[in-house]
């Protein structure tokens, strides 16, 4: 008896207290103390952090490039429900939902019916931010035919299409592995008007295609291994941070027009003996970079100095952080 | 305003069973919740912290004293003097040890981390209780926050149907 007075100390704590620790759990885990007691339940449903990813749902060791159609169709099936049970459980305009996040593959409706399910949250409830992971069946670029890319771009237009003021609202978008047709991605950006975070992996609009972005609001822009030939930044005047990595570039891949406020980029290659000169001072005229990380994961420098010119002064004015990782030895960049 | 002292200003904290706590402003300001009473100007002559007594205060303070340099302050500043990776390890050996404290105490740091809004000290105090929720089956979990099972047999069958995904 005596020992059960000294552990009951954590139940006597707040309400606010318990619920910012499930917060640091995953909504999974979170949703297992609803069994506990009727306390715990109501603390359930006022989480402030929903994350629900298809891989809190993978069977213990199975790596999520490992695992069965049959496993996939249960795992994306549970988000949903996953999604559904924690949002009907909450009373309307009570608690703000800080963060939104659905992580599923895309495949048959699931992703159609997690997008109402989120939908019909943000009509009832404050939510600050919204963010669907948009996972493909095959993950690896390497087993990737055209066919896969494209059909899976269907239906995630299909799905984009299906579910327009969810992603009206979206805050946060995480893409990958999609050859879209010629306007999906700027009838995406578009639509997407509430868009601060973008990563594209392995999209682009067919082999050498140009990637044009502009965006009203977009603050974060990641491009990881874009098939694309070039990708032009011409209007984001909310755009602070850019990565950029793995570009085909036969000519200067990347353009960056409006965008005042850039001030972290990271750019990084494996460069190819076909690959241009990369001038840095063209590529990166006109903003005022404070961060800038570039990073070789080949021998070939594909950074040489420049003459200082006016030009590449105004670039580097701003300029507070370097960071050159896998820089080969014996390389003088001073 | 408060007392200056080598050019650091200096704000007073006081537990409710009397103990007072000289602490610069910057420490004091670890706390988010202090933090806005300075800022709000309402710090003038001793802040009176409720609920937490002078040895969990104490303890809190010897936290924020620990963290300040490297949380606080310009951060470009603070980078520049140590490496920040040698820096963190070190924060995190002291941090290993600062935490090793019975339960009740644990658990009181977790309610005082709280009331003050100091999320390093909020992360550190409550990983245990995180930890032991999402490694451990119900009946642990249950008897670990002794929590009385206050449903009827009925209700929880409902709510095990309502979490079942919880639970594949």
């Amino acid at each position: 008896m005596a020992k059960d007075k000294k552990v009951d100390r954590l139940s006597a704590l707040p309400d606010d207290v318990l619920v910012n620790i499930l917060d640091r759990l995953n909504v999974r885990e979170a949703a297992r103390t609803s069994i506990l007691s009727r306390r715990w339940t109501r603390l359930c449903a006022k989480l402030s952090r929903l994350i629900i990813s298809s891989l809190d749902f993978l069977p213990k060791g199975v790596s999520c490039t490992g695992i069965s159609d049959d496993e996939l169709i249960r795992i994306n099936a549970a988000v949903f429900q996953a999604t559904d049970s924690i949002l009907t459980r909450r009373n309307p305009g009570e608690h703000t939902i800080r963060l939104l996040s659905t992580t599923f593959y895309l495949r048959d409706d699931i992703p159609i019916s997690i997008g109402r399910a989120v939908d019909h949250a943000m009509a009832a409830h404050l939510v600050d931010n919204v963010k669907f992971s948009v996972m493909t069946v095959k993950y690896e670029i390497i087993d990737m035919v055209e066919d896969d890319l494209v059909t899976s771009a269907r239906n995630f237009m299909f799905f984009f299409d299906a579910c327009p003021s969810a992603f009206g609202g979206l805050t946060t978008l995480d893409l990958e592995n999609l050859r879209f047709g010629e306007s999906d991605i700027s009838n995406v950006l578009v639509t997407c008007k509430c868009l601060r975070h973008l990563r594209l992996y392995n999209c682009d609009s067919g082999i050498c295609s140009t990637l044009q972005v502009e965006h009203a609001r977009l603050r974060e822009l990641s491009i990881f291994h874009c098939m694309v030939e070039r990708v032009e930044l011409n209007w984001l005047p909310q755009l602070t941070t850019m990565v950029f990595e793995g570009w085909l570039q036969f000519q200067d891949p990347l353009f960056i027009g409006h965008v005042p406020l850039l001030e972290v980029v990271s750019l990084t290659n494996l460069a190819l003996r076909y690959h241009k000169m990369v001038l840095l001072s063209e590529f990166l005229s006109g903003t005022s970079i404070r961060d800038l990380k570039l990073a070789f994961n080949s021998k070939k420098i594909w950074v040489q100095s420049e003459y200082p010119t006016p030009c590449l002064a105004s670039v580097f004015r701003q300029l507070r952080f370097m960071n050159l990782p896998h820089l080969p030895e014996g390389y003088d960049l001073t | 305003m408060a007392t200056r002292e080598a050019g650091k200003k200096m704000i007073m904290l006081k537990s409710p069973d009397g103990m007072e706590f000289e602490v610069e402003e910057a420490v004091a300001m670890e706390s988010q919740t202090i933090r806005k009473m300075i800022e709000d100007d309402c710090a003038d002559t001793a802040i009176l912290i409720p609920n937490i007594n002078s040895k969990i205060l104490s303890r809190v303070i010897e936290y924020c004293n620990k963290h300040v340099p490297t949380t606080g302050a310009t951060g470009a500043a603070a980078s520049d003097t140590v490496a920040p990776a040698a820096l963190a390890e070190d924060l995190k050996i002291w941090d290993a040890e600062f935490i090793k404290v019975n339960r009740a105490t644990r658990f009181d740091l977790i309610q005082a981390a709280s009331y003050l809004n100091i999320k390093g000290l909020l992360d550190l105090t409550s990983q245990t209780t995180i930890d032991t929720i999402s490694d451990n089956s119900l009946e642990e979990i249950r008897s670990f926050l002794s929590t009385k099972n206050d449903y009827l047999p009925e209700e929880e069958q409902t709510i095990r149907r309502e979490n079942q995904w919880a639970f594949q």
